[in-house]
């Protein structure tokens, strides 16, 4: 397993998120990701959104993991996290993603395929500010860890075969805030462990924003 | 830990500007793990379900659209009546079922229902819109099928690699996706539904 892509998100503010365009916003329109205050916001709680790493050719088989030090005021299958298997084609709904939801320490493991959202699972986990969640495919595997353990059972679905990793969002639609830091995405050449912990440093970045 | 496996419709709805798919009965389940596999764009699904309380599977089980495999997956089907009633119970949730034998366990039919799944989803993500509707069932011929979704068929088998020999115009659906299912399931690919089946 080894790292293809990371953002530590520390530097001047973006709207949207961006690295010198090595992120791409599946959707456009005003809900984007956001840097602000070396941690990725959301700007619009208003619909859901993916971004990818488009400064690589990402491999099928593939992870990506990022920390999350605000995931409240979520219901079950909403939150932040992160998503694999993206297509690259904009505006385009097939992925795979793992979000967060903190006031329910929960995570739900979802796919879009084709517009088509299904819940796959939605398992329960003890939320810790900072700790990264992560989520990969291996052919038709997914593994989701949080906090370096592994969340239950690895699972098959065979619904996607490619794409690229990245992160991702569901709306609450209610004004909820995020914050999100150390993105790693990667490759998995080797049997499938779970990524080193990305710990988050919470006394500097915590931060919640007001919902325009 | 125990592992239930349920056979249940879906719904759909919209949410967020997206059509939603769940299990029919996902509301008995909230609060419980549980892993679901659609039967991609069919109206069905297979429902992984981790120590649910007697009271809940009573409520699932209480409906008739719900098929509970037993919890000892290894149960073999035992009698001609078992047999005939899976048979008739999966073919009309358009899964292939007339290769049941009262020998056949709960795990192999799992098994091959799993990987039908796992075909259809393949092929959801190539083509959307159900195989089956109208007059074509599981036990058409693969001719019943519209150009567009024989070539979805042959295209979902190529990317698992499957031998194509069975895909034939005169071969009912129903056994070219058992077909695909024994594939599936002699390559070894995974069938992991909150643990593996």
């Amino acid at each position: 397993m080894s790292v293809l892509a990371s953002d530590d998100f520390n530097r001047a503010n973006e709207n949207p998120l961006s690295n010198s365009g090595k992120w791409t916003h599946n959707l456009g329109g005003t809900n984007n990701f956001e840097l602000v205050s070396n941690a990725v916001v959301m700007g619009n709680d208003t619909n859901d959104q993916t971004a990818w790493w488009n400064a690589v050719t990402w491999p099928n088989d593939q992870w990506s993991q990022c920390a999350l030090s605000d995931a409240a005021n979520y219901s079950a299958d909403d939150g932040p996290g992160v998503a694999i298997r993206k297509s690259t084609v904009t505006n385009d709904l097939n992925f795979y993603r793992a979000v967060v939801t903190q006031n329910n320490n929960q995570i739900t493991l979802a796919k879009m395929v084709g517009g088509s959202y299904t819940q796959i699972w939605v398992r329960s986990i003890s939320f810790v500010v900072g700790a990264p969640v992560y989520l990969e495919v291996q052919g038709t595997s997914l593994v989701v860890n949080y906090n370096g353990a592994a969340v239950g059972a690895s699972t098959t679905d065979s619904s996607l075969s490619s794409g690229a990793a990245g992160l991702a969002y569901s709306a609450e639609g209610i004004g909820s805030t995020i914050s999100l830091d150390n993105w790693q995405g990667g490759d998995i050449s080797a049997p499938a462990t779970p990524a080193p912990p990305a710990r988050y440093r919470a006394t500097r970045r915590f931060r919640r924003i007001k919902v325009r | 830990m125990v592992r239930s496996i349920y056979e249940m419709p879906v719904v759909r709805d919209t949410v967020k500007g997206y059509q939603r798919t769940r299990p029919k009965y996902d509301s008995i389940l909230a609060g419980f793990n549980r892993t679901t596999w659609t039967y991609g764009d069919e109206p069905h699904c297979l429902v992984g379900v981790q120590d649910i309380t007697p009271a809940a599977d009573s409520s699932l089980t209480s409906n008739a659209d719900v098929f509970k495999a037993p919890d000892n997956l290894d149960t073999v089907v035992g009698t001609v009546n078992t047999r005939n009633q899976l048979r008739t119970r999966l073919e009309q949730d358009e899964f292939p079922g007339t290769w049941i034998q009262v020998t056949t366990t709960y795990r192999e039919i799992a098994r091959i229902i799993g990987a039908c799944c796992q075909f259809a989803q393949r092929y959801m993500s190539l083509l959307l819109g159900p195989w089956f509707s109208g007059t074509v069932h599981v036990s058409s011929n693969f001719s019943s099928l519209t150009a567009q979704q024989q070539q979805g068929f042959k295209t979902t088998a190529t990317s698992f690699g499957f031998d194509q020999t069975i895909i034939q115009p005169a071969n009912t659906i129903r056994d070219i996706l058992k077909n695909m299912a024994d594939q599936y399931i002699a390559a070894g690919l995974p069938l992991d539904l909150d643990g593996p089946i």
